[in-house]
């Protein structure tokens, strides 16, 4: 799943974003913005399928902003926080599809309608996982991560 | 000939972004429609003409499945060709879109290459000298 994840977030970053990605073990801590839940944007995305779960996504307000500006083509300065919301629910839409696509081509998952939520709520939300996957990728800008939490075989 | 085209996405950011790749593509576009959902999509298409239908799948209301079906329950909506653009992409449910009458099928993330060769395996392909001029439409409000 693991591998399923970091194929789907290198394809739509290098795709719609243009934007290369590496996969380091870990987050620089003077560099990211990551580690501050107040510069933090967070999505979920509920699913079902052979088993149930949910995606979160974590990114910095900034790199989303910058993210937002690629995807739509305008200046940063024109972009309104509404359109930064939905762009990082689009990402996490197409995240999600991407990762069940390169686990499983045969296997049918439905995704919810993904939300942007709180950081706290994001990370206690929902029935407790059984388990936790997390990938981090890395941009020339900062870091982005995508966990997959499975909450039932 | 300039085709309208109605986009049904409930991602604002992404239907502006298939509008643009339509136009980066080449494809002489006419007038581009907007919904939200399969219902307002419908309603769309009640009152308006379109040459073609661009939907995602995963929608509230009414998701693309639903609005496919629903097309082709009617004797006028059922010519009007159907493009899914989505990220469910298993092999299971491509199946299932076609074989509800789709007419073309493009997994996200896309390129404007892909969307131009789906456009026109669906509509044909473009005579020498047509291409997408600069209709005046506006760029996508939010």
């Amino acid at each position: 799943m693991i591998t399923a994840m970091k194929s789907s977030i290198f394809e739509i970053m290098e795709t719609m974003f243009f934007t290369p990605v590496e996969f380091p073990d870990s987050i620089s801590e003077k560099f990211s913005d990551l580690k501050q839940p107040d510069k933090i944007i967070a999505g979920r995305l509920n699913f079902s399928g052979p088993f149930l779960g949910y995606f979160i996504l974590f990114a910095p307000k900034k790199l989303a902003k910058m993210l937002t500006s690629d995807f739509l083509g305008e200046d940063e300065e024109n972009i309104s926080s509404e359109q930064i919301s939905e762009t990082v629910k689009e990402i996490l839409n197409m995240l999600a599809g991407g990762t069940f696509t390169h686990y499983d081509d045969n296997a049918v998952f439905n995704l919810d309608i993904p939300e942007t939520v709180d950081f706290d709520k994001a990370k206690t939300d929902g029935a407790s996982p059984v388990e936790k996957i997390v990938v981090i990728a890395q941009t020339p800008d900062d870091f982005l991560s995508l966990a997959m939490f499975k909450a039932s075989a | 000939m300039a085709y309208n085209i109605l986009i049904v996405d409930d991602s604002l950011p992404m239907r502006a972004v298939v509008k643009k790749s339509i136009k980066m593509s080449g494809f002489n576009a006419g007038q581009f429609l907007y919904a939200s959902n399969g219902k307002e999509a419908l309603d769309i298409l009640r009152d308006n003409w379109c040459d073609l239908v661009v939907t995602d799948y995963n929608m509230p209301s009414m998701n693309g499945m639903e609005l496919i079906m629903e097309m082709k329950k009617d004797e006028t909506l059922s010519t009007i060709p159907i493009l899914v653009i989505t990220t469910e992409g298993s092999a299971r449910r491509v199946e299932e879109f076609m074989e509800a009458g789709a007419a073309g099928y493009i997994k996200k993330p896309f390129t404007p290459d892909q969307i131009r060769q789906q456009l026109n395996n669906i509509l044909g392909e473009p005579e020498n000298g047509e291409g997408n001029d600069d209709n005046g439409d506006e760029e996508f409000d939010f």
